[in-house]
């Protein structure tokens, strides 16, 4: 199933490499991606910069990040026992918006940290605020994990609060972040994907270590707990990783919703619940819908670009129902 | 320059018809209002409230300052309009800060929420609308029309002559430019949301003699994809968010990112450094100083053409 999914991913991506705003055939794409760098004309030129330096990164970091998410997803899912977790259940998402919008309020230019100034204040917003429903959430040592949960919807709350208003007294035009918020690899270059690609196979990594806790997590803490498992310190360890990709993901492309929630369920009806193999599903699942989401992205409306997360709920939501509902029918 | 005849006809008319109206206003006056009907103003109003930026510079430029006793809080120019009392933003009115200030003329803009209108309007409020300001003769319409309100047809007379002057010069530098400068005007980070060709702005850069990199996308603000910027391969960029990108010396950062870049550092205006920004006031808004703004444009892309001053360099 795995090299069915990995295949289906490789693919998705090597066709992704024909799709774009401007048309350019198989056969030269061929040529550019496997062939020498030699332009033949200024049209050719252009095309190399647009397959190498547009396309290329963008795909590759797409594939990143949805993987990423789905893995942090899975993760809080198996971490909360509740199937409506996704990666930015500990206020991920806001704490992102907050420091991005704080950062560009307080005229932090966007050539700041060469242009990485947003995802930088994302980064930085991100982690704070989970750290700090951590510390709210922990009592004697411990940390429930419902404590967890609502700590994370109130304090996501506020930070939201705080972005609007923000928003509404600063004078410049900041309403750029919104847009960077809903979700874009518009933005991709090289530097970006060697930026991130380390913390994402790190983090991912050290998730598929703990696979077999993970599963242990799930019949209840306490029974974790009985078969011999540190269950705070395993805590500590996902929500740190997990938070870690998920911020990871926003700080370079925005808050793209739905992945990390709904591809581990998707990938649970296809390859069970045990987190060896649904590690590893998700991983190539989450980069596949997301591929294949940035690439209609960019290709479906001539000349203009959809936000991505619009994208992946419309091809998504429908697959994931279509998954459900067979699920139903032959539990019946 | 296709639209060349069309708008100098309606100039010539407009001057005709500013030359014969261009007397004290007899009150009352009726005016087509804010909500679809009409308003008519029994004296001259001395208590005016102007509830968009590019309202409060008219009024200003055809002399009606004096009378204005509240602005929004994005009125920033002329610098005595930022002394005044403030009514709100753009679209987040206080209904209760303009009842308070009891004006007796409501100069509104397209873009104020209709709510807030019909609000101030049960209040008994006199509210007159800058009509579409869309385009340079819209502007002069809206000039003309408020003017008959506040009684300054002369100065509004003069004001659109001015605009007419100095597009007259901008035409005259760049008519004959052999090939026009592809231009791309809009945010020079991810999402890039350019000025279409139906957009404001885009109007304005025809008019300064270029080529909108966005045309053939759809939309008035349309977000390009960067390779179609690319293949396009733009002459002149200009930033049109300057307010979002902090402040200092903003240009050369820019450009230093842009050439940092492995995409952008390949297109032409990067390499020929010719990567400008522009004072948003003058070219977001719809007012007496968007003529000056269209010069400016034309500047930056054909400054062979201008001599240091400004002025067209003799031939």
């Amino acid at each position: 199933m795995l090299a069915v999914l990995a295949a289906v991913l490789a693919a998705v991506s090597l066709a992704s490499l024909g799709f774009g705003d401007v048309k350019i055939g198989w056969r030269e794409i061929g040529g550019i991606v496997f062939g020498p760098a030699k332009p033949q004309s200024v049209e050719h030129a252009t095309h190399i910069t647009i397959v190498r330096e547009i396309r290329m990164p963008r795909i590759l970091l797409a594939l990143l990040v949805g993987g990423a998410l789905a893995v942090a997803g899975m993760t809080m899912q198996a971490l909360f026992q509740n199937p409506l977790a996704d990666p930015y259940v500990v206020g991920v998402a806001p704490g992102a918006a907050t420091g991005a919008t704080l950062a560009l309020a307080l005229g932090w230019g966007t050539s700041w940290f060469g242009g990485h100034a947003l995802p930088a204040a994302a980064f930085v917003g991100s982690l704070s605020v989970s750290f700090l429903v951590y510390v709210l959430a922990s009592r004697f040592g411990k940390v429930p994990v419902l404590h967890l949960l609502l700590f994370g919807v109130a304090i996501g709350a506020l930070c939201m609060g705080i972005t609007s208003f923000i928003l509404m007294v600063s004078p410049n035009q900041i309403q750029q972040v919104y847009f960077w918020l809903l979700g874009s690899f518009q933005n991709v270059e090289w530097d970006r994907v060697r930026l991130v690609w380390p913390y994402l196979l790190i983090g991912v990594l050290v998730l598929f270590y703990f696979a077999r806790e993970m599963d242990a997590l799930l019949l209840g803490e306490e029974e974790a707990q009985v078969l011999g498992i540190a269950v705070e310190r395993l805590k500590l360890i996902l929500l740190g990783t997990a938070t870690l990709l998920a911020a990871t993901a926003v700080a370079v492309s925005g808050i793209i919703g739905f992945v990390g929630l709904i591809v581990p369920h998707m990938m649970r009806l296809v390859v069970g619940p045990r987190h060896r193999m649904l590690l590893p599903a998700s991983l190539l699942g989450g980069s596949t819908l997301l591929v294949l989401s940035d690439t209609l992205a960019r290709s479906v409306l001539p000349g203009t670009e959809i936000p991505v997360g619009i994208v992946t709920t419309f091809l998504g939501v429908p697959f994931f129902v279509y998954l459900l509902s067979r699920k139903q029918r032959s539990i019946r | 320059m296709s639209k060349t005849p069309h708008t100098l006809t309606v100039v010539a008319f407009q001057m005709i018809a500013f030359a014969a109206a261009a007397g004290a206003t007899t009150y009352p006056v009726t005016l087509p209002d804010a909500l679809g009907g009409s308003v008519t103003i029994a004296r001259r109003p001395m208590r005016i409230v102007s509830l968009a930026p590019n309202v409060t510079e008219m009024l200003f430029a055809i002399g009606a300052g004096d009378r204005v006793v509240g602005v929004t809080r994005f009125c920033n120019y002329p610098p005595e309009a930022m002394r005044l009392p403030k009514v709100g933003g753009y679209t987040d009115i206080s209904v209760e800060a303009v009842v308070a200030l009891s004006p007796d003329l409501v100069v509104v803009s397209r873009g104020n929420p209709r709510a807030t209108l019909t609000t101030l309007s049960h209040r008994g409020l006199m509210l007159l609308v800058a009509i579409n300001n869309e385009s340079v003769e819209e502007i002069e319409a809206a000039l003309a029309r408020i003017a008959k309100a506040t009684d300054n047809e002369q100065q509004a007379a003069q004001v659109c002559q001015n605009m007419e002057g100095i597009l007259a010069s901008v035409r005259e530098a760049v008519g004959g430019v052999e090939r026009r400068r592809r231009v791309y005007f809009g945010s020079l980070t991810a999402p890039y949301f350019a000025a279409g060709t139906s957009s404001f702005i885009g109007r304005c850069i025809e008019l300064a003699g270029g080529e909108n990199l966005a045309s053939g996308v759809r939309g008035a603000w349309p977000i390009l994809s960067l390779e179609r910027i690319v293949a396009r391969d733009p002459e002149v960029l200009i930033e049109g968010f300057h307010a979002t990108a902090g402040s200092g010396d903003h240009r050369a950062e820019l450009l230093e990112r842009l050439r940092a870049s492995s995409v952008w550092s390949r297109v032409a205006a990067v390499r020929e450094e010719r990567v400008y920004t522009m004072n948003d006031d003058t070219i977001h808004r719809p007012g007496p100083r968007l003529a000056g703004a269209v010069a400016e444009m034309a500047r930056l892309l054909y400054p062979e053409r201008f001599t240091p001053d400004g002025a067209k360099k003799p031939e």
